[in-house]
C-alpha cells in the first residue's frame, strides 16, 4: 500500500488553545482502504487532532496542514459523490466554516464514542440519517428513504424499516452505533473518523462494530482513522498504527511492527501495561502455530497470586444464598439478580465478570447493604446483611471495604485525604488521635503514597492516586472482605497496571478476601483465583479462573473470551478469519 | 524502579489552597467588592445608629414642629437638609430623617437576616432529610415544600397580623412569617444536590463501611453543599428585606413609631410632589442594601463556581432564580 496515495494527509499539524499547546507536529497519512489507528492515553491529544481538522474543537488554533487529496477511488463513487465536480483536493486548515461544513459528512464522516449521546433523542433515527443526505445534496425525499434503507442494511441492520421508525432510546447501543456508522458513511465519504467507537459498548457487541469498520475500509475503500486507547482493538482491525504521547507522534508503523518490534520506549511501556488474557493467548497461539493444544500448563500469574483456596477448607468471607433482586417500576418487573448462589472464601480473590446490566454491581450493592434482596439471604463474615442495620449489623460492616470505579467520585472533595482514611476508624474504633494518625501514615505507605498526602485534598491528586487513597480507606479497618467495583476501568492502562499490582501485593500481605468486579477478562485473570461469569443477573459459570478462562464450559463464557480483543495482530487475524468463515 | 511505583501518568496537579483562591477571585470582581462595601456600610449604619443619634442629638422619635412650614412640609430646600439634619426631616412631624433611616436599617437588617437564618435552617434540614432518606420522607416533605411554595404569602401575612394579639412582638412575628415562607426554594436545591451526592462513591463507601446516616449527612454531604448554601443565603437576604418593607408598606409590618423603611416609603408617597426627598432617602436605602447583597452574592457564586465546575458537577439549581422570593 506504500504506493497508494493518501486520501487525507496531516503534515506538521499542531493544535493549541490560546497559549496552551495541545498537539505539535503531527503527521499522519490516511490511505484509502486501510485503517490507521491513533493510540495513546487520555489527554494525549488523539481526539483533538481529528476534531480540530474538522473545525469541531471549539476555539482551537491550528498550524500546519491537513490536506484532502481527492485521490481516493471509491467503489461506486461515480453515482454517490454528489459534489465531485468541485476541486477534489483541498486544504482544511484555515478553511472557512462554510466550506468546512461541506466537507464534514460528505467527504469526511465521523463516528463518536457514545452512540446514545450522538443521536438526538427527540427525532426518529431514520429522519436523522436522512438529514445527513439532505445537508449535502438535493435529492428527492422518496429516494432518500430508500437510500437510508440500503445504507442501514449495509451496516448490518437487518430490519432497516423498524430501525428508521425507532427513536434512539428504543435501540440498543450496538444498533445505534451501526446506525451512526450508516449515518457517517451514507454520503460515501473518502475518509471516516471513528473516535473510540466501541469504548462504550460491551465486548460481544464490539466485535460486530469492528467488523463493520473493517468492512468500510476493505470493501468501500474508505480511509479510516480509528482513535482508541485499546490495544486489543488496534491489533484486531488496524493496518497501521500511530502512537501519540503528550501531543506528539512518537512512533508510526505497520500494526505488526508496532506490536512485535516497537521502536520507542513509550510504545513498549504502553504494550507492556496492557493486561493480556494468557489463557487465550496461549491457546490461540498454539492454534496459530498449528501446534497441538497445550492445556493445563498455563495460569502462572493467577495461581501464584492466590493462596490455593482448595487446600485449606477456608471460612467464607461472604455468601449469597438464592439471592434475588427484582426491581419494579411502573408495572414492569426487571430481575437484576436471579437466585444467585455465591460463596467467597476468606482470603481469596473472586472475579466477577459480565457485561453491563448483568448484575455485577447489584451483587456489590447487596453485600454492602445498599440494596435490599427481594428474596434469599446475604452474609458477610457469617453475619446477615441488612439494608436497615441494627447496631451489631452496622459494626459488621467494618469487615467490608469498598473501592468504586469513578476516581473522581470516590473521595469527598471537601475533606483532606488523611481525614477520609481516618473516618472508618473514627466510626468503628475508639483509638486516640495520635494512634489514628500513625495508622493513616502506615496505610498511605501501604498504598505507596508519601505520608504528606494526608494533608492534601482530592483535587490535588491524579486519578490513580485517588484510587490508591480509596484503597487505603477501604483497608483502614483490616476488613475481611474488599469489594472492588471496576476500580481501574476509568484509568489509563499504565496507571491501571500499578493499581492492580498494588491490590495483588496488598492481598498477599493482608490476606483479605476480595470480590473483584470487572468487565475485562484479562484483568480478572491477572488477579482472581476464582471467576464467576454473570449474564442477565444469573450465574452462567463459576470455577477456578485458569479453568474457566482456558476451557469454558458455557457458550456465553466462550463468546465473552472470544470477543475480548487480544493485543496481538496474528491471533486477531486468525480469529477474524475464523469468525468470518463461520 | 520498585515493583509498585506510580506510573508517569500519576502526576498530581499543582497544589493550591482553595480558600485563598476564592478570596482572590472575589477581590478581582469589582461588582462583588462594591456589593460588599455597600453591605458593610449599611451594617455599620445600623449598628452605629445610636451613636449618630447621640452625636447629633436627633432621636427618631423626637418631634420638631418648629422645622416645618405652614403646610407641615419641611421648611427649607430639599426637605430641610441642614448640618443638623443630614437627610432633612419628616413632613408633618419634623422627625430627623437620617435617624429614621439609620434606625430603620436596624429593623430591616435584623428582620432580613433573622428571617433568612430561619428559612435556611428549615430549608437545609428539609432538603437533606428528603434527599438523603428518600421514599416516604421525601414524598411527604416534597409535597409540603410545594404547598408552602405555592402559598399566597402576602394574604396570609396580612391576615395573620390582623389576628395575632398585639402582645406578640411584631419583629419576632415578622421574622417567623417571612422566614417560614422562604425555605422551599433552598429546600429544593439542597434536596437535588443531596440526591446526586448520595450516589457518589465516597458516600456509598461510607455507608458500606458502616457509617451512620447522621454522620454521613454531617460529614460527607453537608460540606459539599455548604458553598451552595452560603451563596443562596447571600442572595436571599435582599428578598427578605424587601418582604419586610412590603409588609410595612402595607401597614402590617412593625408597629409605629418604630422606624421602618417600608412604612416611610408608604407615607412618603402622598408627599412626593411637595417633598420628594422624603421618598428618596428611605427608597435609596432599600435599593442600595438590596443591590449590595445581590452583587456580593453574585460575585461570591462566581468566585466559588469555577472550582466547583472543575472538581464536581455544577450546582444543581441556580440560586439567583429564587432571589426575589421572600
Amino acid at each position: 500500500m506504500a504506493n497508494t496515495a493518501a486520501a487525507l494527509e496531516f503534515s506538521d499539524h499542531s493544535v493549541s488553545f490560546g497559549s496552551r499547546i495541545i498537539t505539535e507536529g503531527v503527521s499522519l497519512e490516511l490511505v484509502p482502504g486501510s485503517i490507521l489507528a491513533l493510540v495513546g492515553e487520555s489527554g494525549s491529544g488523539k481526539s483533538v487532532t481529528a476534531l480540530a481538522a474538522l473545525g469541531l474543537a471549539g476555539s482551537a488554533g491550528q498550524t500546519g496542514s491537513v490536506r484532502l487529496t481527492g485521490s481516493a477511488h471509491l467503489a461506486g463513487a461515480d453515482e454517490d459523490l454528489a459534489g465531485a465536480d468541485a476541486d477534489p483536493s483541498m486544504e482544511l486548515v484555515g478553511l472557512e466554516a462554510k466550506a468546512l461544513r461541506r466537507v464534514r459528512g460528505a467527504r469526511i464522516g465521523v463516528v463518536f464514542q457514545e452512540p446514545m449521546g450522538a443521536f438526538n433523542p427527540m427525532f426518529r433515527v431514520g429522519h436523522q440519517i436522512a438529514e445527513a443526505v439532505r445537508a449535502h445534496s438535493a435529492s428527492a425525499d422518496g429516494s432518500i428513504g430508500s437510500q437510508v434503507r440500503r445504507q442501514l442494511l449495509k451496516s448490518g441492520l437487518d430490519n432497516p424499516d423498524q430501525i428508521m421508525r425507532a427513536y434512539p432510546h428504543e435501540l440498543s447501543g450496538g444498533q445505534l452505533q451501526r446506525a451512526m456508522i450508516a449515518l457517517a458513511t451514507i454520503n460515501s465519504p473518502e475518509v471516516l473518523f471513528a473516535d473510540e467507537p466501541t469504548t462504550a459498548l460491551d465486548v460481544t457487541v464490539q466485535t460486530g462494530i469492528l467488523d463493520l469498520l473493517r468492512q468500510q475500509a476493505t470493501d468501500e475503500g474508505q480511509a479510516v482513522l480509528l482513535i482508541t486507547h485499546d490495544m486489543g482493538v488496534v491489533a484486531d482491525i488496524a493496518d497501521r498504527v500511530a502512537v501519540m504521547k503528550s501531543g506528539r507522534i512518537v512512533e508510526t508503523g505497520t500494526v505488526r511492527d508496532i506490536f512485535h518490534h516497537p521502536k520507542s520506549e513509550y510504545t513498549r511501556e504502553l504494550l507492556d501495561a496492557v493486561p493480556r488474557l494468557n489463557a487465550v493467548v496461549e491457546a490461540s497461539s498454539a492454534e496459530v502455530a498449528d501446534r497441538p493444544r497445550s492445556t493445563e500448563q498455563q495460569s502462572n500469574g493467577s495461581a501464584g497470586a492466590s493462596s490455593s483456596p482448595a487446600a485449606v477448607p477456608a471460612a467464607l468471607a461472604a455468601e449469597l444464598r438464592a439471592a434475588t433482586v427484582v426491581h419494579r417500576s411502573s408495572g414492569r418487573q426487571v430481575t437484576a439478580m436471579d437466585s444467585v448462589d455465591l460463596a467467597i472464601p476468606a482470603g481469596s480473590i473472586t472475579g466477577l465478570v459480565g457485561e453491563s446490566g448483568s448484575g455485577k454491581s447489584t451483587i456489590a450493592n447487596v453485600l454492602t447493604g445498599g440494596q435490599r434482596l427481594t428474596s434469599g439471604q446475604a452474609f458477610v463474615d457469617g453475619g446477615l446483611v441488612s439494608t436497615r442495620p441494627t447496631r451489631a449489623q452496622r459494626r459488621l460492616r467494618s469487615e467490608i471495604g469498598v473501592v468504586f470505579q469513578d476516581p473522581r467520585g470516590s473521595l469527598n472533595p471537601r475533606r483532606s485525604v488523611g481525614a477520609q482514611i481516618a473516618e472508618p476508624m473514627r466510626v468503628h474504633t475508639d483509638r486516640g488521635r495520635r494512634d489514628i494518625e500513625a495508622r493513616v501514615k502506615a496505610l498511605l505507605g501501604d498504598v505507596r503514597l508519601p505520608e504528606n498526602f494526608a494533608q492534601r485534598y482530592p483535587h490535588e491528586l491524579s486519578g490513580g492516586q485517588r484510587q490508591r487513597v480509596a484503597i487505603a480507606r477501604a483497608l483502614a479497618l483490616d476488613p475481611k472482605l474488599l469489594i472492588a467495583d471496576e476500580p481501574t476501568s476509568a484509568l489509563d492502562v499504565s496507571v491501571q497496571r500499578g493499581v492492580l499490582r498494588l491490590l495483588a501485593e496488598l492481598h498477599e500481605v493482608h490476606e483479605f478476601a476480595c470480590l473483584f468486579i470487572s468487565h475485562d477478562l484479562a484483568v480478572i485473570e491477572q488477579l482472581a483465583s476464582t471467576v464467576v461469569v454473570l449474564q442477565h443477573g444469573a450465574i452462567v459459570e463459576q470455577g477456578p479462573s485458569s479453568q474457566v478462562l482456558a476451557h469454558p464450559s458455557q457458550a456465553y463464557t466462550r463468546e465473552l473470551i472470544d470477543s475480548a480483543p487480544v493485543p496481538d495482530p496474528e491471533i486477531q487475524a486468525a480469529r477474524r478469519a475464523a469468525r468470518l468463515a463461520a | 524502579m520498585p515493583a509498585v511505583s506510580q506510573g508517569p501518568a500519576e502526576r498530581a496537579p499543582a497544589e493550591r489552597t482553595r480558600r485563598d483562591s476564592v478570596w482572590t477571585r472575589l477581590r478581582r470582581s469589582r461588582a462583588a467588592m462594591t456589593g460588599l462595601v455597600l453591605v458593610v456600610v449599611f451594617i455599620l449604619l445600623a449598628l452605629l445608629a445610636p451613636v449618630f443619634s447621640a452625636l447629633t442629638g436627633n432621636s427618631p422619635f423626637a418631634y420638631n414642629p418648629d422645622l416645618l412650614g405652614p403646610d407641615t412640609a419641611p421648611a427649607g430646600p430639599l426637605g430641610g437638609i441642614s448640618a443638623q439634619h443630614w437627610f432633612g426631616v419628616e413632613p408633618r412631624t419634623g422627625r430627623d430623617l437620617f435617624a429614621i433611616v439609620s434606625y430603620g436599617a436596624q429593623v430591616s437588617l435584623l428582620i432580613g437576616l433573622a428571617a433568612t437564618v430561619v428559612s435556611i435552617v428549615v430549608g437545609v434540614i428539609v432538603g437533606l432529610v428528603a434527599g438523603f432518606y428518600g421514599g416516604f420522607a421525601d414524598r411527604l416533605l416534597s409535597r409540603l415544600t410545594d404547598v408552602i411554595f405555592g402559598f399566597p404569602f402576602l394574604i396570609f401575612a396580612i391576615a395573620l397580623s390582623a389576628t395575632v394579639p398585639a402582645s406578640v412582638p411584631r419583629t419576632l412575628l415578622l421574622i417567623l412569617v417571612i422566614g417560614f415562607f422562604g425555605w422551599p426554594s433552598i429546600a429544593r436545591v439542597v434536596r437535588s444536590e443531596t440526591l446526586s451526592l448520595k450516589e457518589r462513591g465516597f458516600v456509598r463507601a461510607a455507608a458500606a463501611q458502616g457509617t451512620g446516616s447522621v454522620r454521613i449527612i454531617v460529614r460527607e454531604i453537608f460540606p459539599n453543599i455548604l458553598a451552595t448554601i452560603i451563596v443562596f443565603t447571600t442572595v436571599s437576604i435582599p428578598g427578605k428585606i424587601g418582604a419586610e418593607a412590603a409588609l410595612s408598606f402595607l401597614g402590617v409590618g412593625v408597629n409605629p413609631p418604630t422606624p421602618s423603611w417600608g412604612r416611610s416609603i408608604s407615607d412618603a408617597i402622598s408627599w412626593v410632589q411637595v417633598d420628594p426627598m422624603y421618598l428618596i432617602f428611605p427608597g435609596m436605602a432599600l435599593f442600595l442594601v438590596t443591590l449590595g447583597f445581590n452583587m456580593f452574592g453574585d460575585g461570591l457564586r462566581d468566585a466559588l463556581d469555577p472550582a466547583e465546575a472543575r472538581s464536581e458537577s455544577a450546582a444543581a439549581a441556580d440560586p439567583m432564580s429564587a432571589g426575589g422570593q421572600p
